[in-house]
């Protein structure tokens, strides 16, 4: 369903969802749009060009005591708190349709991961403007049919929202000035990078191509484009014992594939030692290995692995040169 | 099974990484319980010989007699850690490799106490002997000394993670040092530290040592790029990590324009 709702009006609704204690909204602090939870609506910047930090923090943790045990029981750290995020941008809610799809595969369910996601609402806020590193025109990912409960779209005095789930039906049913609309939201998104499908199947006779070694040479394989990437959710699991040695906790840790010892194994080989192999890694998993796999593409054009590169180092531009 | 003798030695040095294993307060009594602390000046007044299960050393070598000292420890000892920046890479007083050493003395103990008698270059324990492992930083993350000890206990061989700074500093969410056309050591830079310094607005310099895989001519290009000064960038990275292969290296790079 779709509805016209009053600015007014959703300031309003806003306010209740804060006053609950559990809403999630980008803030700005300094330079930065962060996600933060929100005790007054007041605080929520609605005008951002996607934040340089997603919400991936909220769903993978860099840091996760996954259980607590001891000698005779083991305690499940299952996050049961309900969340309401706030302003989410399109690309990112794909993000996590993209975590869905690794973590949440039937047999083989996160728990951890399970739980959050389940006890998230998500109301997600399409752009009005794009950044500067923006591709998400180029896959599809600037506008959603799934994975909302609202969606809001800034008509300049009012919002258009999209109703796509029952939760999200609920929500909207308790607002008083909304009325059912046919009209379809306004598209403004323009100026984008742009990153074709032709160019995107050019990986496939590429593997060997020199162009790896050349523009890795200015990566320190710092692991700012993993670690902001809100589709990377690899992570390393380590037990920390008490000093009594007799209980402790078990802890999930980020780990990037852009770090030498990511592939070390026992006996000491790394299997890929050289920098351009690793940088080469990050671009095939995300255009190349995972739509062999799941059938579309695991990046979301985010842009933000560009956006946190101390060397400048762009995704797209590599592609394109392809 | 009997508890291992573990002595904590110092030679040059602060002592405040020291302090740091002291001021582990809530567990200290629980570390008590699981070794057998023979050997710590500064915590303890009855002292035994070796030799030791382990043995962790603060502080550089940079007299003649530490460096007859560290050698001994290492003999006597089954595992030796270097404790801190000074043990792991020189610290802050590697810098008497590089300045007149007469100056460095006077600026540091004053004219009527010149007789301390530094007579060699400040040097890393493994620039005289095998060091097993590293606690870094200046000072020390005390946790990171609770979880060796942990490691060796459990008889794990302790692994480091190898990461850079950079990635606890995106999960602070801070704006990178170089974004905003600064210096910083953070990418060339063993993280565990929580990017504490970068997390409050301080570039990183460094102090818990060069990554084994860094890219060194790519971290000058960008401050070269940012217009920081070649002595801007030797001061930061000789401020903790004054070691020859290090330090002469981007001193190297930087004096024949090659990042």
């Amino acid at each position: 369903m779709k509805y016209t709702v009053s600015k007014n009006e959703v300031k309003n609704f806003l306010d209740k969802l804060s006053a609950s204690g559990n809403l999630i909204a980008p803030v700005r602090e300094n330079s930065l749009v962060k996600f933060k939870k929100i005790a007054n609506p007041d605080e929520i910047e609605f005008d951002y060009i996607n934040s340089k930090y997603s919400i991936k923090k909220y769903f993978l943790l860099d840091k996760e005591v996954l259980f607590e045990y001891d000698k005779d029981s083991i305690k499940e750290n299952i996050e049961e708190k309900q969340r309401i995020f706030f302003g989410i941008r399109p690309c990112d809610v794909h993000s996590l349709l993209v975590m869905d799809k690794l973590l949440l595969e039937e047999g083989m369910e996160d728990i951890y991961y399970k739980n959050k996601r389940k006890n998230s609402l998500i109301f997600a806020l399409k752009c009005s403007k794009s950044g500067e590193n923006c591709f998400c025109r180029s896959l599809g990912t600037d506008d959603l049919k799934e994975g909302y409960d609202l969606l809001f779209y800034d008509e300049g005095n009012y919002y258009i929202v999209k109703t796509g789930s029952e939760k999200g039906d609920n929500f909207i049913s308790k607002l008083e000035e909304k009325q059912e609309t046919e009209d379809e939201p306004s598209d403004p998104l323009e100026n984008q990078k742009k990153l074709s499908q032709d160019q995107i199947e050019k990986l496939r006779e590429s593997f060997n191509s020199d162009i790896w070694k050349k523009e890795s040479a200015i990566c320190f394989s710092c692991a700012g484009c993993t670690t902001t990437c809100p589709t990377c959710g690899c992570f390393d699991v380590k037990d920390d014992p008490d000093l009594d040695f007799e209980s402790g906790k078990r802890i999930r840790l980020d780990a990037s594939c852009q770090l030498k010892n990511y592939t070390g194994v026992a006996g000491g080989h790394v299997f890929r030692d050289e920098r351009s192999k690793r940088f080469k890694h990050r671009i095939y998993h995300k255009f190349k290995y995972f739509v062999d796999q799941y059938g579309s593409e695991m990046c979301i054009g985010c842009g933000r692995c560009i956006t946190n590169c101390p060397a400048n180092i762009d995704m797209v531009k590599i592609l394109n040169k392809l | 099974m009997a508890k291992p003798r573990v002595g904590i030695f110092d030679l040059t040095s602060c002592d405040g990484c020291q302090v740091e294993i002291l001021n582990l307060e809530d567990s200290l009594l629980d570390i008590l319980g699981k070794i057998d602390l023979v050997n710590f000046r500064i915590g303890k007044e009855v002292k035994e010989e070796g030799p030791y299960d382990v043995a962790i050393v603060e502080g550089s070598v940079s007299k003649t007699d530490e460096i007859e000292r560290i050698k001994k420890i290492r003999d006597q000892s089954k595992i030796l850690i270097a404790l801190g920046a000074c043990a792991t890479h020189g610290g802050v007083q590697a810098n008497i490799n590089f300045m007149d050493e007469n100056e460095v003395k006077k600026a540091a103990y004053g004219e009527e106490r010149l007789t301390e008698n530094y007579d060699v270059k400040s040097k890393p324990l493994s620039h005289y002997v095998d060091v097993d492992f590293n606690i870094r930083g200046c000072p020390i993350d005390k946790h990171d000394f609770v979880d060796i000890l942990k490691q060796l206990l459990i008889g794990k061989i302790p692994k480091e993670k190898h990461n850079p700074v950079c990635m606890e500093c995106r999960y602070n969410e801070n704006v990178c040092q170089f974004q905003k056309k600064g210096k910083c050591l953070g990418p060339l830079t063993h993280g565990g530290c929580n990017a504490v310094c970068p997390s409050n607005n301080i570039a990183c310099d460094g102090c818990r040592g060069p990554l084994e895989d860094l890219n060194l001519k790519a971290g000058l290009r960008i401050m070269k790029e940012n217009n920081v000064s070649d002595k801007d960038i030797l001061n930061m990275v000789r401020k903790f990590t004054g070691i020859d292969n290090y330090y002469e290296k981007i001193e190297e790079l930087l004096k024949n324009g090659n990042y």
